[in-house]
């Protein structure tokens, strides 16, 4: 075997020529990894080529998440009021003319409803991605947190319910905050939604173990948006007067 | 000196050809989203589909093909390509099953990575430089064999990043395992008769040395993209 092996190959060539043949792939190999394959696949770019060549765009464009259809506007309840609202909170300091306080304006965005409460924990299997998004109206806010037992990729995004011109119909989204490659182990906000549409988190579970997931949610939404497995599902929210802990016992005391 | 200037400037340009090509092909490799969300929603047995997934992965499957080149890169007769390659088989087949089944979860970098080694082994062996540098040549059948349990390992990663439906899993399992046979008969074919055609040109030994080398880089890539992986997504 091994003389015919030798034989339909030719001479066996020296050990220089293979070491210098070893030498330079992996050196050929090393520099294509650092100059393009780092830059475009995990947006790591340490020689600045990545940028120079756009690949580290590619890296964040990656792939995009499965994203839903519409969910049909039968499952919200009717809009309560349709006033026009200021889409983002805009301090402006008015000095008074008579030297009393000067006033403030600006600084929040009245809702015509109380605030709904949602609170959920989520097991994403390994490579299993999921979104929560939330129904809200332009202008209407945010506080959140969520927290996963591992890092996982995620994007922040918005699907306005009107979209622009020449989208119609389409599944167009906004995209808020896409962090697909490193991605975190948390996020915490105040979000004011700037459209009326459904608002919140892709994330993915790359990993081959379970990743558990807490999120915590108050804000101004009707209902919740969950796609699941390719199913659309509307949620609904917790009535935050509704929730357990108006204590019965004292208040503690923190300092 | 070792290499011809025109040796050399034939690797450097083959080897920016597939820096070239990398990063793109390099997203083609995992099943793709597409088809990633069908895997997730079948609720049963797919024949027909897993069939078709499991040929797909293995045409486009640059890893599996830069290690297949470089085994039947000196096979000459078609009796010695069936003999290595049904050991190719025999290897991944195992593992893949052994793997989903049996619900063994390796780590699809590490996995990945032994796979981009396993080029970087093949083309070295091509190369001779087990006999002249160790002084011996290694049993290249059990290599086959070794790698493609490693091979295997690899597709199993692939099918497990989804959450594979109960229903039917045996069934989809081996379709999506006879797919990847086939896939690798049609790959194979047509790298067999590209290699024949160049066999009988008066430059294929001069030029089989810097193409092995031009694997090896790929298979030094692919190690690298691999580990990186690991470490980052960790």
């Amino acid at each position: 075997m091994s003389a015919r092996h030798t034989d339909i190959q030719g001479d066996v060539p020296s050990l220089g020529k293979i070491v210098t043949a070893t030498l330079i792939a992996l050196l050929a190999a090393v520099a294509i990894l650092i100059a393009f394959v780092l830059p475009a696949e995990y947006g790591i770019d340490p020689l600045r080529t990545g940028q120079a060549l756009g690949l580290t765009d590619l890296s964040n464009a990656g792939e995009q998440p499965v994203r839903p259809a519409a969910v049909s506007n039968a499952a919200a309840p009717a809009p309560a009021v349709t006033q026009e609202m200021a889409a983002s909170i805009n301090p402006v300091l008015v000095p008074s003319p008579t030297g009393d306080a000067p006033a403030m304006k600006g600084t929040f965005i009245a809702q015509p409803n109380r605030f709904q409460f949602d609170s959920r924990e989520i097991t994403l299997a390994p490579g299993e991605g999921m979104e929560i998004k939330y129904n809200m109206k332009k202008g209407a806010g945010l506080v959140y947190s969520w927290t996963t037992s591992a890092t996982v990729p995620y994007e922040f995004h918005g699907e306005p319910d009107v979209k622009p011109a020449g989208k119609e119909g389409t599944d167009y989204y906004e995209s808020y905050e896409l962090n697909d490659n490193a991605g975190r182990n948390q996020g915490h906000g105040t979000f004011v939604a700037p459209s009326t549409g459904i608002h919140g988190w892709f994330w993915e579970n790359k990993s081959a173990t379970k990743v558990t997931l807490k999120l915590v949610s108050a804000g101004f939404f009707d209902w919740v948006s969950q796609n699941r497995n390719n199913k659309h599902t509307a949620l609904k929210p917790m009535d935050a007067y509704a929730l357990p802990g108006h204590p019965a016992i004292p208040d503690e005391v923190l300092r | 000196m070792a290499l011809t200037k025109r040796q050399l400037a034939a690797a450097l340009t083959a080897i920016v050809l597939i820096a070239l090509l990398l990063p793109a092909e390099a997203l083609a490799h995992n099943v793709s989203k597409r088809d990633a969300a069908f895997v997730v929603a079948n609720q049963g047995r797919a024949i027909g589909a897993f069939l078709y997934l499991g040929a797909k992965h293995m045409v486009t499957g640059y890893d599996h093909l830069l290690f297949l080149v470089g085994v039947i890169f000196f096979l000459y007769r078609v009796k010695d390509v069936v003999q290595y390659v049904s050991l190719f088989t025999i290897g991944h087949s195992a593992t893949l099953l052994l793997g989903v089944l049996g619900g063994i979860h390796a780590n699809s970098y590490v996995v990945d990575a032994i796979i981009g080694f396993s080029v970087v082994y093949k083309a070295f062996d091509n190369m001779n430089g087990f006999q002249r540098v160790c002084g011996f040549q290694p049993n290249t059948k059990i290599a086959v064999l070794t790698f493609g349990l490693f091979h295997g390992f690899g597709l199993a990663t692939k099918l497990q990043e989804f959450s594979l439906s109960q229903n039917g899993l045996v069934t989809n399992i081996v379709s999506f395992n006879v797919g990847v046979e086939i896939g690798q008969i049609l790959a194979l074919t047509a790298v067999f008769i590209g290699l024949s055609y160049w066999r009988t040109r008066a430059g294929f030994l001069r030029h089989a040395f810097v193409t092995n080398t031009v694997l090896m880089a790929g298979g030094f890539l692919l190690v690298g993209y691999q580990l990186t992986g690991y470490v980052v997504m960790r």
